[in-house]
């Protein structure tokens, strides 16, 4: 296993804004495994929101900006966030293949770019970053990470090895929870329709945290939970492996 | 095409979710055929392998259908089959009207056929003056009801038992013991059917596979109606998509091995029926004559777009059953022949966004339709191709594309970036209680009908970044 | 087709080509998938099993002349009033006599004749046929399915119209599934205007889907092993069905 002594964290304008916890969280796990972490201050946003829309040419501008603050340097790029991880390591590619200049840049930045999780356990074979917790876990299966990225055991032998928490099976564990970005807004009706499902199964599961390797689904569940009264947290892998600490 | 129904997208879907027993027959009846395709194909050793060749097969079917459709024609032609290249739907209507009078033929017995949905084929021939009778039960159902089929393989999956008993009470005048359960209601069927079948002179069906190197046509079926079609009536009429080819036999044999076990789990259907030429000389049932119309109608358009992979499809239904929008929303609100993922890429493709710009955006791209897809097609991928076309096209929604330019300029500029998530957590801030927002603003209240949003962080991550290293340091720098 | 329209069908075709986006294609054709899994050295017992499982019935009588064959059809037969077979000519039958067998058994025997079609009486008689029998060109264990090809002889309506179909079934023909028939015998799918593969007995799931058999096509099938090839022994029977 080659040493790997730094990486840049593509942090994610969700995470950036919404949920900075989480971002410390990953740089924590990543700092406590010997690993020096970046964060260019110049990133924003992969564009995958305008990509999905069909805005291509928003898309691009904003994977031109992207592929250009994290070519700075040669470091490996790590996401919390399967969905943003799929755009770069996938779609870059296709969305850049007529730039004379970031076709192959895209590419370039896409072979040296990974999830978080699939990170840790595939790309550092690290499981258990000895972590301890309390309560149940359930794990979700969010959709780009899972069918696009291939992140599926790699979430759970991470929780797993988490000292004091008991994991437990959730129905229905890999269908969509109903988010899909701008869908969520734009289809209300049937993303509010496939949230309740969601959540049903999430209320039976027995958990008391929910855990998610993308916070947009995390946020899409826990505001779902929050509106009907429920304690059940939404938290994403990072947060359960290195919890707490502000700073 | 033109859509099924007059309402708008988001309100056939608000309908349909309103709708509490298709939603709990949707869950049930997905849930269950989706065990029972899993199970299908894990009973078939080196089910991935299968797959991975059914798609090489289709692929290379389309890479060179000119090449393939032409030996088809030619070898339907050497054994006394005809074939009717169909540009438009109207084309093909004609073909079957003008057959029809030509033959002195009055009346059709149909298996199932969505070619024959969407050219309407139905209602041009009884306006031509033939009656014209769905043998298949649910297709069946659905003409008694004057209402559309809502699956690509179940097509009164949206309807109750009690429903259809009801529905046979009322146009067959049934009695209560011939509608008590559903075998009673499957004997009235038969009983019923029966004699259509023995007095039809047209019969017309659909067609899985053509067969290039044979000119046959393979026809799979459970209930039998599809046997009786092609065999009873002395002309049968064959409609088939130019794209539903295959080269040769053994590639037929490929393909038809994951054909029904991705539809409903079955290893095959009761009957798969493989029809070369009209009856033969010194054989006694058969039609006197067949043909087979070539329905375009839209798919040379397709084949020669960036959507041309959707043409793969084998019309199996698996990605209606584990799609998670389909399963809420059901096939009708799609108002098209092809509802579900397949139909979501196809009917754009096939006639355009005018009518069909939402089809596209009906999806959270999550991608179960790819995963069960015998033929792998890649779905999302094109749902994303239409999206862009659609946006280029200007059916973008206003709010969005404004709202995605304001994005992009200021994501495109990190110091703009950072002072106006400031600004929106300042925002956020000021309407947000204990950290959620319980009503959004504009078009974004949306998200706030069955879920609260979480308020901004007072502190980026990028702000206690920034704090952590106070020096600032560049990427590669030793702090 | 004229030749002009078959060339206008070429050119739009290749038209679209030329700007066709598909993924995967290749310029050899794939031809069909060979499998790669072991065969068992017997075939029988997987065929019972899996025709078991689509409702179907499988007999083995000890013995596969006209007798005791017709003794079996007799007993499926026994609870029917009418008892009126639809058969293939004996010619094609792999049980010589049956059908002379089935007379002592009290049956009618109908069969097909070339005109039949063209009478709107015929027609309707033919469908008065309680029972229809056949042989088999192949049966296809992984599935439990028989395979009938049209012929002189050999009419598709034995094995559609008559609520019970009796497939006489030559063990010797016993494959395993119906990729590998299509494979090593592609012939055998255009010796006839039709080859269909039949898999117990007629179905729908239509009506909320609740599964119910004998729809249109037969309500019973049952399939009768004859000839030496492999048989699983002491389960020889004239009887019910095993």
């Amino acid at each position: 296993m080659p040493r790997i002594p730094r990486v840049q964290l593509l942090v994610t304008c969700l995470v950036d804004r919404l949920f900075p916890d989480t971002g410390m969280a990953a740089v924590r796990v990543l700092e406590k495994l010997g690993l020096e972490v970046d964060c260019p201050a110049t990133q924003t946003c992969c564009g995958q929101p305008a990509f999905n829309a069909g805005s291509l040419d928003d898309a691009r501008a904003m994977a031109r900006h992207t592929i250009d603050v994290f070519s700075a340097s040669p470091a490996p790029v790590v996401i919390p966030s399967g969905s943003c991880g799929d755009m770069v390591i996938h779609q870059y590619a296709g969305l850049l293949a007529d730039d004379p200049v970031y076709a192959a840049r895209a590419k370039a930045l896409a072979a040296r770019t990974y999830e978080f999780t699939r990170f840790l356990v595939d790309e550092l074979g690290v499981t258990d970053v000895g972590a301890t917790g309390t309560g149940t876990v359930a794990y979700h299966a969010c959709c780009h990470g899972l069918r696009g990225l291939d992140v599926r055991d790699q979430p759970v032998a991470l929780l797993d090895h988490i000292g004091g928490i008991v994991r437990t099976p959730l129905a229905e564990h890999d269908v969509c929870c109903g988010f899909g970005g701008l869908f969520a807004v734009k289809m209300a009706d049937i993303s509010s329709a496939m949230l309740a499902r969601k959540l049903e199964c999430i209320e039976r599961c027995g958990a008391t945290t929910i855990a998610v390797t993308d916070v947009s689904c995390a946020m899409h569940m826990a505001g779902g939970l929050h509106r009907r009264g429920s304690t059940i947290a939404v938290k994403h892998v990072a947060d359960l492996l290195a919890p707490g600490d502000a700073s | 095409m033109n859509p099924i129904s007059p309402l708008p997208f988001l309100r056939r879907a608000e309908d349909a979710l309103g709708n509490a027993h298709l939603n709990s027959t949707l869950r049930r009846v997905t849930t269950r055929i989706q065990d029972s395709r899993n199970a299908g194909l894990d009973r078939l050793p080196g089910a991935d392998d299968w797959r991975d060749h059914a798609r090489a097969v289709r692929a290379h079917t389309l890479a060179h259908l000119d090449r393939y459709l032409d030996q088809f024609v030619t070898n339907v032609e050497a054994l006394g089959g005809h074939v009717y290249f169909a540009r438009t739907a109207q084309d093909a209507v004609d073909y079957v009207t003008d057959l029809a009078k030509a033959r002195g033929l009055k009346k059709a017995v149909k298996s199932k056929s969505m070619i024959s949905e969407e050219i309407h084929l139905n209602d041009h021939l009884e306006r031509a003056g033939l009656a014209v009778v769905e043998t298949d039960l649910g297709e069946w159902v659905v003409q008694l009801a004057q209402d559309h089929p809502s699956h690509v393989i179940m097509p009164i999956i949206h309807k109750s038992a009690s429903d259809v008993a009801d529905l046979f009470r009322r146009t067959l005048g049934a009695t209560d013991a011939e509608v008590a359960d559903v075998p009673a209601m499957t004997k009235l069927a038969r009983e019923r059917l029966r004699p259509e079948f023995l007095t039809a002179d047209l019969g017309i069906s659909g067609v899985n596979f053509g067969v290039a190197d044979t000119g046959s046509i393979c026809i799979c079926t459970n209930e039998g109606n599809g046997r009786l079609v092609t065999t009873l009536p002395r002309v049968h009429v064959a409609m088939m998509g130019i794209e539903r080819l295959v080269p040769d036999i053994p590639s037929l044999g490929t393909v038809l091995q994951v054909l029904a076990r991705s539809a409903t789990g079955q290893n095959l259907t009761v009957y798969t029926n493989v029809i070369t030429g009209p009856r033969r000389t010194g054989e006694a049932d058969g039609p006197e004559e067949l043909h087979v119309v070539l329905v375009d109608n839209g798919r040379t358009k397709v084949l020669g777009s960036t959507e041309a992979e959707i043409l793969y499809c084998i019309r199996c239904g698996a990605c209606l059953n584990a799609c998670p929008v389909y399963q809420q929303i059901g096939g009708h609100a799609y108002a098209s022949v092809y509802p579900g993922p397949v139909g979501a890429v196809l009917t754009p493709a096939l006639w355009g966004q005018q009518d069909w710009a939402d089809l596209p955006h009906a999806s959270s791209l999550c991608g179960a339709c790819r995963e069960v897809c015998p033929v792998r097609i890649d779905i999302p991928r094109m749902l994303l191709n239409l999206r862009a076309k659609g946006a280029s096209e200007g059916r973008t929604p206003s709010y969005i594309t404004q709202g995605l330019a304001m994005f992009r300029r200021v994501a495109t500029h990190p110091w703009l970036f950072g002072v106006a998530g400031k600004m929106a957590a300042l925002g956020s801030r000021a309407i947000a209680k204990n950290g959620w927002i319980s009503r959004m603003p504009g078009p974004l209240a949306g998200w706030t009908q069955s879920r609260d949003f979480p308020a901004m962080a007072s502190e980026s991550f990028q702000d206690r970044w920034k704090k952590r290293t106070p020096r600032g340091h560049k990427p590669g720098e030793t702090p | 087709m004229t030749p002009d329209q078959r060339q206008q069908l070429r050119d739009v075709l290749r038209t679209a080509l030329q700007t066709a986006v598909l993924p995967g294609a290749t310029p050899e054709a794939p031809g069909g998938y060979r499998r790669t899994d072991p065969a068992p050295a017997d075939l029988t017992p997987q065929f019972i099993a899996e025709l078991t499982t689509v409702g179907g019935f499988v007999h083995q009588p000890a013995s596969s002349d006209a007798t005791a064959v017709a003794r079996v059809i007799a007993a499926i037969a026994a609870e029917s009033a009418v008892k009126r077979a639809l058969m293939w000519d004996d010619v094609c039958l792999p049980v010589p006599g049956l059908a002379a067998a089935l007379e002592s058994n009290g049956f009618t025997i109908d069969r097909q004749q070339a005109s039949d079609l063209t009478s709107d009486a015929r027609r309707a008689e033919l469908a008065t046929a309680t029972f229809g029998i056949t042989g088999a060109d192949a049966a296809l264990s992984d599935t439990g399915s028989v395979v009938l090809v049209s012929g002189p002889g050999r009419g598709r309506l034995a094995s559609l119209l008559p609520p019970v179909h009796v497939a006489l079934v030559d063990r010797a023909c016993l494959l395993r599934s119906l990729p590998d028939l299509l494979l090593a015998r592609p012939e055998l799918a255009t010796a006839g205007s039709n080859l269909v593969c039949i898999t117990g007995p007629s179905r729908t799931a239509d009506i909320e889907h609740t599964l119910s058999r004998g729809v249109h096509g037969p309500k019973e099938v049952h399939v009768i092993l004859i000839g030496a090839g492999h048989r699983v022994s002491g389960t020889g029977d004239d009887g019910p069905p095993v």
